[in-house]
């Protein structure tokens, strides 16, 4: 080597050439940010891709992140969105960010027979295929005995050690708790925190962990979501699904949910691509995946597996209220479990 | 000379500086004006005093754990005459091929696989994979230091006292600021790490800036949380800088002659053994368990063949990331080296390490605000950000080795070069990059392997479209698919792996054997 300067040329001339391919804009395309898993989101997403000629550019987000990497991105990138769109895979944190300015109100005609509990009144965001949380059980070590009904059974000696749960400070676990917040009030919810700890709930790092130590045969229940359990059931594991509470206070059921950023870069694409995730093929699409998410929509096809809308009680509660009773719960269980 | 010097510092700036000073003061400006307020956070509650006990303990153990695994290998390396010696002396690279959330992976399933054999408790198992991932790092460095020790007085030692006193009273007193280093850089290693205690289901300190983070979303609250550990860091970075002040880190002059204490005997035997132990434990036990979890090799083929573009997208990254940083650091490290000592050398040796203790999950948010501006749009939403990303947070460990190529330069062959010409950059061609050859090699291998395997970054700077293979194997866990992170991570480590080799290929073309001697 004689000299390094055709390196130093070749060095310029790549970085030059990369920024000037990365400056070309592409007009026809569409950002969005989702927190719903790739596998599930990208089908769909490469559907729209085809069927509109709209790029749509993805980023996703990882349970690593406590599906809030995101969210915390859209909070950075407030001053000068970078995002069209949030499909966020659950509610709250999409109430949150309609709280701090960061997402524009959208009403899709696509989402008109959608029922008013999931849409927000001034159309900021709007809700579709829920996930309900569930109880995840292994069939093999439940086989032949009582399986509880209600998550307050979990607190009795019989479950001591038995039960694990996701950290109730990020994703549907903590939305779970602020549910629980809004539905049976400040004390009563936070007593049965204590008595969940008292009897040794296993807290453990997301709720995938906590249906694989269920497959595996750790502990032989778990709080989680339908996607987790049913990626579990579709994967030939012995497990089963308990939709808690069906005679009392009802099953928690959490949409996905969509938002358009406000001073969002490519608007008119950004409205083509919500209408599409609101539409019934959609839901449908989502109700035949692994992730068996539940239509909002009773007209909307679904397999045998996926259990209709309208045959399960649902807790009935308001999402602005969960959001709002966010924070007191996630610090809450900061206190008692964080130590 | 001088504006290559200017650009060198404007990059650095611009990359790495201002990220982290944005970090470090934005508490300070609360509702538009400057204030003390959002300091509150850092009166501790009991409970969080607690926790960061829990997490300066879990360190120290770490630490204590690793030292004594890398020091002894070192030793047993360099003054035990063991069999396959040059095979033992590269495979201590390979865990540090393997990212410490993987090695928490393994040995997670391998304990619940195990729990009703053995039980061992989520602190110990925490601290036994972080020492098995980290171990390597104070190897490099004590073995680098046993490398360059004044071996008069350990052979007038041998004479006088015999081996084991030898080994006690002179060699490791000789090497204790590099075993000091090596401890150090473990210590932060683990005082920072969230992911390996995350996975045991250990609460930690870190876990408090991750609620105030992503469940409270008070960016503020999390900086001033990281506080007591930035304190915590900068000071045993100071303590660091002290110790090893003028000595190399790392070793890369040729040996000539090594005095080995052992030659023979019981010593030799145990000490291959050892060896063998911590080898099979830091590289075997994961890569097996990987490859049993993988399953078949249509898995590979499978995986190969849907993140194909995502393996090719992570590997150019990583592979610019490194060229940029190599550069940058070739001169950061290049000045530092011929200032003089004294406050502004000190100065500049700790603005180069002050990277190396910010949470990326911090950095990240800091280079979202510094260049998601207008002037920026161009390269915002490109790979480029990646890029800076990686140089923002890895470029203290090629700075490190490329110092500790220059400190083995004698100062004098450059003032001699200097009578025949003054032009400083034909002498940095064509005297300096000749000898410090073995010097970038480590630099951009260590540059590859931590970008390659980076996810807190790229989680939130990566633009739209393609993804890494970190961040893929994060989604195929939540997805329950438990071969296929086996099968991603041990495609990671292969590609690692096979890059140290061509490294090491490159090296031993470009410096042949003769020639290092």
């Amino acid at each position: 080597m004689k000299s390094p300067y055709w390196f130093l040329i070749i060095l310029n001339i790549f970085f030059i050439s990369f920024a000037i391919s990365c400056s070309i804009k592409n007009e026809n395309q569409v950002v969005v940010y989702t927190s719903v898993d790739q596998v599930f989101s990208e089908p769909i997403l490469k559907r729209f891709e085809k069927e509109t000629g709209i790029k749509v550019q993805a980023v996703y987000d990882v349970e690593a992140s406590k599906t809030t990497g995101l969210f915390n991105r859209l909070l950075a990138e407030a001053k000068l969105p970078k995002c069209d769109i949030f499909w966020n895979s659950e509610v709250v944190r999409t109430i949150v960010l309609k709280y701090k300015g960061i997402i524009y109100p959208y009403k899709s005609p696509s989402a008109r027979d959608i029922p008013n509990r999931f849409k927000d009144p001034e159309g900021y965001w709007t809700g579709f295929a829920t996930r309900a949380r569930i109880l995840i059980y292994n069939s093999k070590l439940l086989k032949g005995k009582k399986k509880p009904e209600s998550i307050f059974e979990l607190t009795r000696p019989t479950w001591r050690d038995k039960v694990a749960m996701a950290f109730p400070l990020f994703g549907t676990t903590a939305t779970h708790v602020a549910a629980l917040w809004s539905y049976l009030g400040e004390e009563k919810a936070k007593q049965y925190l204590i008595s969940l700890k008292k009897n040794g709930i296993l807290i453990v790092n997301g709720n995938s962990v906590a249906r694989d130590l269920v497959v595996k045969g750790r502990v032989p229940i778990a709080f989680t979501d339908t996607d987790d359990a049913n990626s579990a059931i579709q994967k030939g594991k012995e497990v089963g699904i308990i939709f808690p509470d069906q005679k009392g206070m009802g099953t928690l059921f959490i949409p996905n949910t969509v938002a358009m950023i406000k001073g969002c870069p490519h608007p008119g694409e950004a409205r083509k691509l919500i209408d599409y995730l609101l539409s019934h093929e959609v839901e449908r699409n989502l109700a035949f995946s692994e992730s068996a998410q539940i239509p909002v929509r009773s007209d909307v096809e679904r397999p045998n597996n996926v259990s209709s809308w309208s045959s399960l009680k649902a807790m009935e509660v308001d999402y602005e209220t969960i959001a709002k009773n966010m924070e007191a719960a996630t610090i809450f269980c900061r206190e008692l479990f964080v130590r | 000379m001088r504006w290559i010097s200017l650009i060198v510092i404007a990059l650095f700036f611009l990359i790495v500086l201002i990220p982290i000073t944005y970090i470090l003061l934005n508490p300070f400006c609360y509702q538009g004006h400057f204030s003390f307020y959002p300091l509150k956070e850092l009166i501790l509650s009991s409970r969080q005093i607690n926790l960061l006990k829990t997490s300066i303990f879990f360190a120290v153990s770490a630490t204590s754990l690793a030292l004594f695994l890398g020091v002894s290998y070192a030793v047993l390396l360099e003054r035990v005459l063991l069999p396959a010696r040059s095979f033992m002396a590269a495979a201590y690279i390979i865990p540090i091929l393997i990212p410490s959330y993987i090695q928490a992976i393994v040995w997670d399933s391998f304990f619940n696989a195990t729990r009703n054999l053995f039980y061992i408790s989520p602190f110990w198992a925490a601290t036994l994979c972080l020492a098995l991932s980290y171990f390597p790092y104070i190897t490099l460095i004590v073995v680098g230091g046993l490398q360059g020790i004044d071996q008069a007085s350990e052979e007038a030692g041998l004479l006088q006292r015999g081996k084991f006193p030898t080994l006690i009273g002179i060699t490791l007193p000789l090497v204790r600021p590099h075993i000091i280093t090596g401890a150090l850089f473990v210590f932060v290693f683990s005082i920072i790490d969230f992911g390996v205690p995350d996975i045991f289901r250990l609460r930690v300190y870190p876990v408090e800036i991750f609620v105030q983070f992503s469940g409270l979303y008070n960016e503020k609250a999390a900086i001033v949380l990281s506080y007591p550990l930035l304190i915590i860091m900068a000071f045993l970075i100071l303590l660091q800088m002290k110790f090893m002040l003028g000595k190399n880190y790392i070793g890369f002059s040729h040996v000539e002659r090594r005095i080995f204490f052992w030659t023979s005997g019981q010593a030799k035997f145990i000490g291959t053994i050892f060896i063998c132990f911590i080898l099979g434990m830091s590289t075997m036990v994961p890569l097996v368990i990987l490859m049993g979890k993988a399953g078949s090799i249509s898995i590979f083929v499978n995986i190969l063949k849907n993140s194909w573009y995502s393996l090719c997208y992570s590997i150019l990254l990583a592979f610019f990331a490194t060229l940029i940083m190599t550069i940058l650091a070739f001169w950061i490290a290049y000045s530092l080296e011929r200032m003089s000592q004294g406050k502004r050398k000190f100065l500049g040796e700790y603005l180069t390490q002050l990277p190396f203790v910010m949470p990326p999950i911090l950095l990240g948010i800091a280079l979202i605000r510094i260049w998601n501006q207008p002037f920026s749009a161009w390269f915002y939403q490109t790979p480029l950000m990646i890029i800076m990303g990686y140089v923002a947070h890895y470029i203290p460990f090629p700075i490190r080795a490329l110092s500790s190529a220059f400190k083995q330069i004698d100062p004098h062959l450059e003032d001699a070069a200097y009578l025949t010409t003054q032009n400083r950059i034909r002498i940095i061609v064509r005297i300096i990059l000749p000898l410090i050859k073995k010097g970038i090699l480590a630099a951009f291998f260590i540059g590859f392997v931590l970008s390659l395997s980076d996810l807190g970054v790229t989680l939130l700077i990566i633009p739209p479209g393609p993804s890494t293979i970190p961040i893929e194997s994060y989604n195929f866990m939540h997805y329950g698919a438990e071969n296929k992170v086996a099968a991603l991570c041990l495609i990671l480590v292969i590609i690692q792996i096979i890059f140290a080799v061509s490294i090491w290929s490159i090296y031993n073309v470009i410096c042949p054997a003769n020639e290092r001697q």
